[in-house]
């Protein structure tokens, strides 16, 4: 390998503040894509109350403000987020920038097989396998890492951008979302790497003390930890033992309190055309195609108010925060007391491998076949032709 | 930050050839790269948008200086604003020099925050604009004796290219500088990834190095009495003196 080559990436000497915006804005779709993943999963709760959904939706809630972290971030070099046509298209294969290239990231109710995807989703390095880790961004950690690299490599580059600043918002600062303003004697360089480490801890842990976040976040769980208490049905445990924490050993981290499974939903895993052929066979298709309408003309609605929030006159960078928490609530209701309510023909879930070649075997892992299928959300951004 | 979507690369009768379509060329070639259908590693920034068009000054085949002819993307409309407005030259820019419309359309372009580009006897054009200010410009020799007449700053040792983003003008010499010219450019405001890469697929970095990054191109040889002598022969034609109600106008006397 040449040397200043980073194993078949940008190179690191070209990578300055147009790409550190550029990376920025990847990082900005990373972490939206997320979200429809967890909200799928959180909605195929029978009843809300559970502690694994509570669980999911502390998860969602730190996406949203790692989101938001980002896009202040770029916001605060002078970019503009990019969030209306952010289009992520499930099911796919990994995340944006080449993140976790081997996950499976499909639209499914809760199910252990999906809890594995969303541990992989938010995995530390040292819990991949060797083939999962030999690839440039196996972790989202990483992929932040590569920007802090840049940050610290073009540290008065980032000092005079921010000082120049852009024209979109910096949004809920007041809300406790990180937000990186030009304040006296404060180097942005470190509100904005703060900012990073936060995403990180959050997501992965400290790196260095297991699967925790560090002092400065209360070592809370971190995101991986929490989806593999619901995994293994069990709180995590700090072991005094000699033996770190290792993907052999991890469950017995896993002693704590017992954490029931929730009744769940038996949604449709999502296949590409989304449902296009099941809707075709199903005499219902009228009505359910209305209501799947429904929630992607509200998810799209809520995309159109956070960018909005961001690039809009910055008066109304309020208001359309407020019109994306509405939107955001209104999902929830049409996912879970209308599209839900739809079952699946049984006439036609026993011809899913026969409408679905190359896709009927994510559907029976992600789904149980053998029981009534109903349909789920489909996260559409009805905005944007293209996914990214 | 400039945010760079669009760019257009104006065409007109008798346009050069290599002064036109070189900068055509570099440019769709880095809108290539920004989409994301030219990509030789795996790049962190996501695909996005940049949209290079030839616009003819009117509806129709373009008829080059050597007679090429070319069919434009779409011609000018007046009421249209491009991130860049990029004026070649050709011995066909001294009419263009003098066409109100054209000026018109350029000063709006720079009155609304573009960048406005120019190479070779281009430059005229855009100084007849009015919107070149002290700050030093580069030019094709043939007009840089006439321009600094009309008080327009061309230092004598000419630079390959000089860009002043500051002010948002980009200016190139002759067709020799045009191609470092366009590919610095695009190096400054679309990122050094994105330059580095056109300027491989072109081979200008092969050529004249990390040049690329720089606003201002190497230095061009001078050879005075020549320069005069090519002066002399073409500055009536690529900077022929504003003829306003049937009466020439003095440019710039001072």
């Amino acid at each position: 390998m040449p040397v200043g080559y980073y194993r078949g990436t940008t190179p690191v000497q070209f990578r300055e503040i147009n790409w550190i915006r550029g990376a920025l804005q990847t990082a900005i779709a990373l972490e939206h894509a997320t979200m429809p993943l967890y909200s799928a999963a959180m909605y195929s709760l029978e009843v809300q109350n559970y502690p694994s959904y509570n669980t999911i939706r502390s998860v969602l809630m730190e996406e949203m403000l790692h989101m938001a972290a980002s896009c202040n971030i770029l916001a605060a070099l002078g970019g503009s987020p990019r969030i209306k046509d952010l289009n992520p298209g499930f099911p796919r294969a990994g995340l944006p920038g080449h993140v976790a290239p081997d996950l499976i990231g499909v639209l499914a109710p809760l199910s252990p097989a999906q809890m594995r995807n969303f541990m992989r989703i938010e995995a530390p390095l040292f819990m991949l396998t060797k083939r999962q880790a030999d690839v440039p961004y196996a972790t989202i950690t990483q992929f932040y890492t590569a920007i802090k690299t840049a940050i610290v490599a073009n540290a008065a580059a980032v000092r005079q951008a921010v000082l120049d600043g852009g024209p979109a918002n910096q949004v809920g600062g007041n809300l406790g979302y990180r937000s990186i303003v030009p304040r006296r004697g404060v180097d942005p360089v470190d509100e904005i790497l703060a900012a990073i480490d936060m995403i990180i801890e959050q997501g992965e842990g400290s790196g260095v003390a297991g699967i925790q976040a560090g002092e400065k976040f209360q070592n809370e769980g971190s995101h991986y930890a929490r989806f593999a208490e619901l995994y293994y049905g069990r709180r995590y445990l700090a072991l005094d033992s000699p033996v770190a924490l290792n993907r052999d050993n991890e469950q017995s981290y896993f002693c704590g309190e017992l954490i029931a499974w929730p009744v769940v939903i038996n949604t449709l895993a999502v296949p590409a055309d989304g449902y296009t052929a099941v809707l075709t066979r199903d005499p219902e298709s009228a009505v359910v195609s209305q209501e799947l309408k429904a929630f992607d003309a509200a998810y799209t609605a809520m995309m159109v108010a956070l960018d909005d929030a961001w690039n809009g006159p910055p008066e109304l960078s309020w208001p359309s925060l407020g019109e994306a928490v509405i939107q955001m609530n209104e999902m929830r209701v049409l996912s879970c007391f209308n599209i839900m309510r739809y079952e699946v023909p049984e006439e036609v879930v026993a011809k899913l491998a026969e409408i679905y070649p190359s896709e009927y075997q994510m559907m029976a892992t992600y789904t149980d076949l053998k029981k009534p299928v109903f349909y789920g959300p489909r996260f559409v951004n009805m905005a944007t032709g293209s996914t990214s | 930050m400039t945010n760079i979507e669009s760019i257009a690369v104006l065409g007109y009768e008798k346009v050069s050839e290599q002064d036109m379509i070189t900068p055509l060329e570099i440019f769709k070639g880095a809108a290539l790269v920004v989409s994301g259908q030219i990509s030789p590693w795996q790049r962190e920034v996501p695909p996005g948008k940049l949209d290079v068009k030839l616009v003819s000054d009117k509806p129709g085949v373009v008829t080059m200086q050597m007679g090429t002819q070319i069919v434009p993307d779409t011609s000018l409309d007046d009421e249209e604003i491009f991130d860049i407005l990029y004026i070649p030259g050709g011995i066909g820019s001294g009419a263009i020099a003098t066409d109100e419309r054209i000026l018109n359309v350029i000063r709006r372009h720079h009155e609304s925050g573009k960048v406005i580009a120019a190479n070779c006897s281009g430059v005229a054009i855009i100084a007849r604009a009015g919107i070149l200010d002290e700050t030093p410009v580069t030019c094709v020799a043939a007009v840089a004796r006439g321009l600094r007449a009309e008080g327009i700053n061309v230092p004598t040792t000419r630079r390959m290219w000089v860009g002043r983003p500051e002010a948002r003008i980009w200016t190139s010499t002759g067709s020799y500088g045009v191609h470092g010219g366009a590919v610095a450019l695009i190096t400054h405001y679309l990122g050094r990834e994105i330059g580095t890469i056109v300027s491989m697929m072109f081979d200008t970095l092969g050529g004249i190095g990390d040049a690329i990054y720089d606003q201002a191109g190497p230095e061009f040889y001078q050879h005075i009495e020549l320069e005069t002598t090519f002066q002399d022969y073409f500055e009536s034609m690529l900077l022929p003196q504003p003829v306003t109600n049937g009466i020439v106008t003095p440019v710039g006397v001072n």
